[in-house]
């Protein structure tokens, strides 16, 4: 959101993205690192057999019991390919 | 049925001994009777914030060590009858107890009293497994940055882990003219970030740091800080109360703001 307006979006709202990406990694003795080649994993792999938004993935984990990982791959509605195919 | 309660939060300076000392005093002014035990061995404070550290005579490892009898150890305090301070020792350090001893001195005090309350120490090593053995209720106290809310959630981990799932959890230092700007975490993001149910949220009053200053009370004065201690304390004792209105033009918000 603050990317795209230029302006230094307000701190409160930093330390709670900051916090939940930090505490879902420790959570699970994961580094954000690992996080983040598990997200590119999973956009891979629904990339095999689909047009992805790669940009668009969000994978969640939810402190519920039991915590619950959810990946959410928004897919490309591809015309294009489409017309061609026909 | 009494209760034993830890207060702890992982990180140092967010507030455990201001607030177990004030739900202490809340407690015994709605009447019932309460012992606060000081489980910071080494770095005792809960005295002093409650104006009693010129009474001491014998503390905690004392009655551990069998050096004397818990009564003797107890002091009552001042103001309100039904409140007792089981001081820490300072000359000693965490492993002088261990947490089946701790265990066993809470079952004693539970016999005597309504309510039992520990105050923690910072850390999670041996002070803190000392602390948590005999509660069977956790209030975590957090303010709103990231360092306390993080230290917060390791602790709700290992209380968890250690099978003491009653817990709840207290805001402390809210600043309700940041939250608006946007510059500070809200209640709400908080809670949700940590994911416990919420026990109350206490605002960033100078009238804490005057009462502690002279070893006073906050649980019943006028301020704010006040009235949110006297709420926490009546939902400990499960009535429903609804939460302080921190921007309310009256009290807080006028005080910040000046006059």
């Amino acid at each position: 959101m603050g990317l795209f307006s230029g302006r230094k979006p307000h701190s409160g709202l930093v330390a709670k993205e900051r916090l939940s990406n930090l505490l879902m990694a420790e959570r699970l003795n994961c580094s954000p690192a690992s996080l983040q080649m598990l997200k590119n994993d999973l956009s891979a792999a629904a990339g095999k057999y689909l047009t992805v938004e790669a940009d668009e993935i969000s994978v969640t984990i939810t402190q519920t019991t039991p915590v619950i990982l959810t990946a959410k791959i928004p897919l490309k509605r591809n015309e294009e390919y489409h017309v061609k195919t026909i | 049925m009494s209760e034993v309660i830890v207060i702890t939060s992982g990180k140092g300076g967010v507030g455990k001994t201001t607030t177990a000392a004030n739900i202490g005093i809340g407690l015994a002014q709605l009447g019932k009777k309460v012992v606060m035990v000081d489980t910071d061995i080494g770095l005792r404070n809960l005295d002093v914030v409650l104006g009693l550290e010129n009474r001491i005579v014998y503390n905690l490892v004392d009655v551990v060590e069998g050096n004397c009898r818990m009564k003797q150890a107890l002091i009552r305090d001042k103001r309100y009858e039904q409140l007792y301070l089981l001081p820490s020792a300072q000359t000693r350090d965490k492993t002088s107890v261990t947490p089946e001893q701790m265990k066993k001195l809470c079952d004693e005090l539970k016999q005597s009293f309504d309510f039992v309350l520990l105050d923690c120490p910072a850390g999670i090593e041996q002070g803190f497994a000392n602390a948590v053995a005999g509660a069977n209720k956790a209030i975590v106290v957090t303010t709103p940055e990231v360092s306390a809310i993080r230290d917060a959630d390791r602790i709700i981990g290992l209380l968890e882990a250690q099978d003491l799932r009653d817990i709840s959890l207290v805001i402390n230092r809210i600043r309700p003219d940041m939250v608006k700007r946007g510059e500070m975490m809200s209640v709400d993001d908080v809670q949700e970030i940590l994911a416990v149910p919420l026990l109350g949220i206490l605002p960033d009053d100078e009238q804490v740091v005057i009462a502690t200053n002279q070893g006073e009370a906050i649980a019943g004065s006028g301020s704010k800080a006040g009235e949110a201690f006297t709420n926490i304390s009546h939902r400990i004792l499960g009535e429903s109360v609804p939460y302080l209105d921190l921007d309310s033009k009256k009290g807080f918000f006028r005080r910040v703001f000046g006059r």
